[in-house]
């Protein structure tokens, strides 16, 4: 192993030569493509079309070779022994002995109930079994707004420090006001607890992480007091479908690369991903607040992603923001399927293009900007794409038609002397190399991802349908941007959100139209005016055309279980030997799935009816408001328009209100098991019965 | 109802939930009860720093706020259809 480099010992000309060198690449392999469609154009004079097509590759070239170079760096790093500047390197592989004062926070909204606290379950398990759970307290942070979601997770709460003997050490908040979701539900915390911990462990509902690195995480923040925050690689575990199989076994093999050329150029001036992350509780809350962004629609005010702001402002308060690229036991789960994927990218591109404002702003670091830049390109890259594609078919169909008309010989590309084939040929270097390269370097310790063959098998297969799954996803990643520019907001229906059933065949083509009319229509078109640039566009038409096929059946739950039996898509967590505990128990999904069953309006009913978690509910309502004991504010009338016809005779917006007044709801329990059963609606005498 | 969840009290004391006089135990075990929600409070100042956004928010605040993206839109549709349309009518009628 060679001689680390701790972080007060990287010197400017050590960071520069990295960045120098790193930059440096991306900058000569972009002006080298970009030189290669110029002398493509030479020959004819270049058209106005052209020129469009060369400032939109300059920004599209950039884009991938920075991604090539990201992976090829991270292959020298990994193939000369790992990066000696880490932040793992700071404290011993033993050192992990701190009891600092940490909080783990994980905010949910809406989540399945059974899953979050099965998290947290197999998390406190994990620091008893690391050595104790002295110095960390839980806090599960709740927005939901869906009253089954509420009461469930209160009743999961409570049996949960029960089982585990940790009332005050677990601990569960409902907000009344979720403003500005998830980052005002970790502000509010910050707010009311912040100041008891030094230290705060950030997870997502589906995070998991293992009591041995959170220890470690503490460890390295208490040996670096100039480190603000430590962003772990989160793998991907827990993956049924095809879908989620197929992400966790690319994201397995190609991550670390990404992760160590990461490490490579930005050191200390990471970024932080919004979980799975330790945060030094005093500079978050002194500056990374989140500001207003300045845009003159007040509505648009609030930064929906706000996790690499606050990277920037810690970076901008002088503190450093390390990436954790080799510590193990860092986990969440996938989308299970492509509409799911989507839903989600959604919400990250109104998040990142957001991010543009900050692009110029004074006092951001060098590294900041270059992340932000990343994030907007991995959605505004689309629609230039698409422009770029149009432009390029149409400029190339004109030459065509003029070649022809002027009877001049030669073929489409002859005009091109050669530079077009060198540059598509470059291009595809660009994107498959990085993939070549972390399969080789994964090949060696083949063994969990089930042998070489199946490895390599594996990695083909997922290259293959990525490839044909990129057009349609652009098109989806361009209607994203183009609606949020407008102002539009894009309804995407989550139809599944569980990978125990995949999507229907006719749902598939019901969610996923788009990409075969464009493609039909692509294709007619260049029937008429261009047929033969049919066989070269031929990979983006069959995706666009295949494109709910392909989201049909990587959405499958039998495919996904099938492959797992023929060793495809492997990974080590998927094997009984090399899984942590954590992830093992946080996968055990039989035994609590029937508890937590939800049901229409079941937060009522169990909030009515069922004695422990009404008591339970009104007790935390009257924990927070100890002093209201006013009568309720539900009418009489109403409550009896409840009683005797049902649930669906109030609406959401009454239901949820109810479940806020505890006096209403003391009223109503007693109502219900003292009225006789004729003056009750079946509804609620089925309620009664089935408890 | 929420000791008797909280201490297991129907396995331990099922016998005897509705007996005039409870055991020790059982009395002792439900005194012990605390359901804490949170730790004690203890409040922080979170608020966001004035932030410059340098040139971006000048030109948002001159320019933007006084153009609508939506006609533009409508009319590179339109004219880019037109375009095509007459493209396809050059093709159609006029190409040898």
């Amino acid at each position: 192993m060679k001689q680390a480099i701790q972080p007060e010992q990287l010197t400017p000309d050590f960071v520069g030569f990295r960045r120098a060198s790193f930059f440096g690449a991306i900058l000569a392999t972009t002006g080298l493509g970009l030189w290669l469609l110029w002398r493509s154009f030479l020959p004819e004079g270049i058209s106005a079309l052209e020129w469009v097509q060369l400032v939109l590759f300059a920004l599209l070239f950039q884009q991938i070779a920075t991604g090539f170079w990201l992976v090829t760096f991270g292959c020298l790093v990994l193939l000369t022994g790992g990066d000696r500047a880490e932040i793992e390197h700071t404290i011993d592989q033993e050192s992990s002995v701190s009891n600092a004062p940490t909080a783990i926070i994980l905010p949910i909204f809406n989540e399945d109930v059974a899953r979050v606290f099965r998290g947290v379950e197999a998390m406190w398990q994990g620091l008893q079994d690391a050595g104790g759970t002295e110095g960390f307290d839980f806090f599960v942070l709740s927005d939901s707004n869906r009253p089954e979601n509420w009461i469930a997770e209160e009743i999961a709460w409570l049996d949960l420090c029960r089982k585990s003997n940790a009332f005050g050490r677990i601990f569960y908040r409902k907000r009344r006001v979720p403003r500005n979701s998830k980052s005002g539900n970790v502000a509010d915390f910050c707010r009311r607890w912040g100041a008891r911990y030094r230290y705060m462990i950030v997870l997502d509902a589906d995070s998991i992480m293992t009591g041995q690195l959170m220890r470690r995480l503490v460890a390295m923040m208490e040996k670096n007091p100039r480190v603000g925050i430590i962003q772990t690689a989160p793998q991907l575990a827990l993956g049924r479908t095809l879908f989620r199989r197929m992400q966790q076994f690319a994201a397995k093999v190609y991550a670390p690369l990404f992760a160590a050329g990461s490490n490579y150029w930005h050191l200390f001036a990471g970024n932080y991903w919004g979980h799975n992350a330790i945060i030094r509780v005093r500079p978050f809350i002194e500056h990374c607040d989140l500001p207003e962004l300045p845009d003159p629609d007040e509505k648009k005010r609030h930064i929906f992603s706000h996790d690499t702001v606050e990277a920037a402002l810690m970076r901008k308060a002088g503190f450093d923001v390390w990436f954790a690229t080799t510590e193990k036991g860092s986990y969440e789960e996938g989308p299970p399927n492509l509409s799911d994927s989507l839903g989600r990218d959604r919400r990250w591109c109104l998040g990142n293009l957001q991010h543009f404002w900050f692009l110029f702003a004074p006092g951001i670091d060098f590294a900041n900007r270059f992340h932000i830049w990343t994030g907007v390109m991995a959605y505004l890259s689309s629609p230039l794409w698409l422009i770029f594609l149009v432009t390029g078919v149409v400029d190339l169909a004109f030459k065509n038609r003029f070649s022809l008309l002027s009877a001049l010989p030669g073929s489409e590309f002859s005009y091109s002397g050669g530079a077009v084939q060198v540059l598509i040929l470059a291009t595809l270097a660009l994107l498959f190399v990085p993939k070549i390269l972390a399969l080789l370097t994964t090949i060696p310790r083949s063994r969990p991802f089930g042998g070489p063959l199946r490895l390599t098998a594996g990695a083909l297969i997922e290259t293959l349908t990525w490839t044909l799954l990129a057009p349609a996803i652009m098109l989806y990643y361009t209607r994203f941007v183009i609606s949020n520019m407008l102002g539009i907001t894009v309804h995407w229906s989550n139809q599944n959100r569980s990978d125990d059933k995949g999507l229907g065949f006719l749902e598939s083509y019901k969610i996923f139209w788009l990409p075969p009319v464009v493609g039909s229509v692509a294709l007619l078109a260049l029937i008429v005016w261009s047929p033969v640039q049919i066989v070269l566009l031929s990979p983006i038409l069959a995706g666009w055309l295949l494109a709910p096929l392909i989201a049909w059946v990587t959405s499958q739950p039998w495919l996904g279980d099938s492959t797992r039996k023929a060793g495809l898509f492997a990974i080590p967590e998927e094997s009984p030997e090399t899984c942590p505990a954590e992830l093992h128990q946080a996968s055990q999904t039989e035994t609590q799935k029937a508890a937590f069953g939800l049901y229409p309006h079941s937060g009522l009913a169990r909030a009515v009816i069922d004695p422990v978690a009404h008591s339970l509910h009104v007790a935390l309502l009257r924990e927070r408001e100890p002093n209201k004991s006013k009568p309720g504010e539900l009418r009489a009338e109403t409550m009896n328009q409840l009683l005797e016809k049902g649930p669906d005779a109030l609406n959401h917006s009454q239901r949820y209100a109810l479940l806020w007044d505890a006096e209403s709801l003391r009223l109503l329990h007693h109502e219900v098991w003292s009225r006789p059963s004729h003056r009750l609606h079946p509804w609620w005498q089925a309620r009664l019965k089935q408890l | 109802m929420l000791a008797w969840r909280v201490t297991g009290g129907s396995q331990r004391w099922g016998d005897v939930l509705l007996a005039d006089d409870l055991p020790n135990d059982l009395r002792q075990a439900f005194e012990n009860v605390r359901a804490q929600t949170g730790p004690d409070l203890a409040f922080s100042s979170m608020t966001h720093r004035e932030m410059d956004y340098g040139p971006l928010e000048s030109l948002a605040q001159e320019t933007w706020h006084r153009f609508a993206w939506a006609p533009l839109l409508k009319a590179v549709i339109f004219w880019t259809a037109i375009f095509f349309l007459a493209l396809a009518i050059h093709d159609h009628f006029y190409l040898p």
